[in-house]
């Protein structure tokens, strides 16, 4: 197999909340023979969130992005379904515009960068279809997921807005999910939601909506015979496995038991690699059922995760929310005692509105100290 | 052309339960989805019931799911949806109740519409003549006026789906024509009631709306620029606005995500019973070996990022 280079953009998330996605993406990218350049001076993409604030702003982090993959000549790779958006949606908007285009240059000026628009950033899940080709593929696959059934989650942002991601050139990409989990051997579980929202974006904004859409989608993939759900998005992972549980009681009454499986593990499983490697212990939804009826016998988790350092910082992170709550209880008796006393609102509007970056700032030091003891 | 249309059916008359009834007819090469429609009712099936009028995309009546997404049957022919004669699924807009078969209770969907006010309101006395905004005052508007409420992005918005109280992206995006009309002085008052519950911060920016108006009303980016005018105008205790800073500030101080931060921001330092449940979701993280970082990552060059953010966040100011 040829080599194929590429920028690596991985996102956020997955140097955060999903480690998992990271480490399995790293072993699944050797395996199919792609060289990959870390973008290490890339912002985050803003994620739809910051463009909401500031469109231009976004465009201009950016088009910064595309334009250091193009120093180097290369195209991007990408993990995230929702950087492929965010990023091919910037991209859009300049390559139809030149004046817009001078616009954003302009700013990245000082940093001795331009854009010319020779390059594209493309997520794995198209990359396997495109540049590297399904018979190729099938080619690092040493063993059979024959049986299995997975429900494919694309995730918003790497299927609408169609315009700005090239489905009028490229229209397998409406449905590369779907074709990469039969290329494994597995069967598809077609179902209603898969490519509708996740719930995430309003997760912190409106739960109980946004635990509905988990408890739907999972509820329903299980309800169709789903052994796992595949998803190329880690935010939408995020919600989906984190809150699973959770929602399923509000919302069904049962239990969140349907393993939420990031793209390169499923890669990764057909390739045989080890599960363990794959972080599949990294879940919040146990894949450990799941895993041995893929790999009988084979090790689910690492046993590395999990020692006495970790437990000794959990210990210490269970004490400091404990502490926080108590600090808080006892701010909120002293705010009634105070109101009863002088009815008077306008110190708790006070305390109310005032920004408590300092109670974050000395959370944070003595997480840091936990954190340098335990992990 | 041969054309197979599998449509939706439900008659609560009789008291039936929905099922989906096949048709094949021919076809001539250049129809649309609902020539193919009316057709049926007239040569096959005289008891399908379907709402249209003007067949040519200016009236709104004919919005149905097209293979699960909403589209306007007269806009859309049928060889662009079924090039070989595959089978096409025909079904009553989302998110509306059926009265039969293809004709959906509207009322949910004016409701919603006349919830925001749909009329100028302005505060001085109306002048005798013509109310004249220059050209330019109103190009913004041209594509949300474009608007004729056929209610496709309300069939496939996804957080109207899990929570009918939901102002919905038409009505939202009509709220923002008149939000942004320079003759309109209840904007301040508009944006207040927008920015409560069930308005502009339960969108989950998920483009559905966007992906099948077939105007190009575009109403979620309406949304955005209403989230962001409202924060303009001072409306700030919603975790939306939280959520929204607390991203700029990260990526502007690391050029990355912190979103462990971002979490307890946005949830806000006085919501205790947020903490709470934020702390179990934490803790069941930190166990699996999946907390994000405590120490937040930061991008190798972050203090350009932080002068960009610096420069385009005053510029806009």
């Amino acid at each position: 197999m040829t080599v194929k280079k590429y920028a690596f953009y991985p996102g956020c998330v997955a140097r955060g909340g999903a480690p998992e996605l990271y480490q399995s993406s790293l072993l699944v990218l050797d395996k199919l023979g792609i060289e990959t350049i870390e973008l290490d001076k890339a912002a985050c993409t803003g994620a739809g969130v910051l463009q909401e604030k500031n469109q231009k702003l976004g465009d201009v982090l950016n088009i910064r992005t595309l334009a250091l993959a193009e120093e180097m000549n290369l195209p991007i790779i990408t993990i995230c379904s929702t950087c492929q958006g965010v990023i091919s949606q910037a991209n859009h908007r300049v390559l139809k515009s030149p004046e817009y285009l001078e616009e954003i240059n302009a700013e990245l000026k000082e940093e001795g960068l331009e854009y010319k628009g020779s390059t594209d950033v493309k997520h794995l899940l198209w990359i396997l279809i495109e540049d590297i080709g399904l018979d190729e593929l099938k080619k690092t696959f040493k063993k059979e997921l024959k049986g299995f059934n997975f429900a494919p989650f694309y995730g918003c942002y790497i299927v609408r807005p169609s315009d700005a991601l090239g489905f009028s050139e490229n229209p397998e990409r409406q449905h590369s999910l779907d074709m990469v989990i039969n290329s494994t051997g597995a069967s598809v579980t077609d179902f209603s939601g898969k490519t509708k929202c996740c719930g995430f974006p309003i997760l912190l904004i409106n739960q109980k909506n946004s635990l509905k859409m988990v408890s739907n989608h999972t509820g329903e993939a299980k309800d169709k015979g789903a052994d796992a759900m595949v998803t190329p998005c880690p935010l939408c992972h995020l919600n989906l496995d984190g809150y699973q549980g959770k929602a399923r009681k509000a919302n069904r009454g049962d239990k969140g038991d349907l393993p939420i499986i990031h793209l390169p593990q499923l890669l990764g499983l057909a390739m045989g690699i080890e599960p363990y490697r794959l972080g599949f212990a990294r879940h919040i939804v146990s894949t450990k059922d799941f895993i041995s009826s893929i790999s009988p016998g084979e090790r689910h988790s690492d046993p590395q995760n999990f020692n006495i350092a970790m437990l000794l910082g959990m210990m210490g992170f269970g004490s400091l929310i404990f502490a926080l709550i108590t600090a808080i209880g006892a701010f909120f008796v002293l705010r009634a005692i105070y109101i009863y006393e002088w009815g008077d609102n306008s110190f708790t509007h006070y305390i109310d509105t005032c920004s408590f970056e300092g109670i974050y700032f000395i959370g944070k030091y003595i997480c840091s100290i936990l954190g340098f003891l335990g992990f | 052309m041969k054309a197979v249309i599998d449509v939706k059916r439900f008659d609560p008359e009789n008291n039936s339960k929905e099922y989906f009834q096949k048709y094949e007819l021919d076809v001539d090469e250049s129809s649309t989805i609902l020539d193919a429609l009316i057709k049926i009712r007239e040569d096959l099936d005289g008891t399908l019931a379907l709402r249209c009028s003007c067949r040519a995309s200016i009236c709104g009546s004919c919005g149905m799911r097209v293979n699960g997404s909403a589209k306007l049957v007269c806009k859309t022919r049928l060889v662009d949806i079924s090039p070989e004669g595959e089978k096409v699924q025909v079904e009553p807009l989302g998110n509306m109740p059926v009265i039969k078969d293809l004709v959906v209770d509207m009322n949910p969907f004016w409701n919603k519409v006349k919830q925001v006010r749909p009329f100028m309101m302005p505060e001085n006395t109306e002048p005798e003549g013509e109310y004249i905004a220059s050209n330019e005052s109103m190009t913004h508007l041209v594509d949300v006026m474009n608007c004729i409420m056929c209610g496709a992005c309300v069939s496939d918005c996804t957080a109207l789906e899990v929570d009918e109280s939901f102002i919905g992206p038409a009505a939202l995006a009509k709220a923002y024509r008149f939000v942004a009309d320079p003759r309109d002085d209840k904007s301040k008052d508009r944006l207040k009631y927008l920015n409560k519950n069930s308005g502009v911060w339960d969108c989950t920016r998920c483009y559905a709306c966007v992906e099948v108006c077939p105007k190009g009303v575009a109403p979620m980016e309406r949304i955005m620029k209403m989230r962001d005018l409202a924060i303009e105008e001072g409306f700030k205790n919603t975790s939306g606005y939280r959520h929204t800073k607390s991203f700029v500030n990260s990526v502007g101080r690391l050029g990355r995500l912190d979103e462990a931060k971002l979490a307890l921001t946005s949830v806000g330092f006085f919501n205790i019973f947020g903490l709470i449940d934020l702390a179990f979701v934490g803790l069941k993280a930190l166990v699996r070996g999946k907390l994000p970082p405590i120490l937040p990552h930061k991008a190798e060059s972050s203090e350009n990022i932080k002068k960009i953010v610096n420069k385009i966040e005053k510029k806009k100011v």
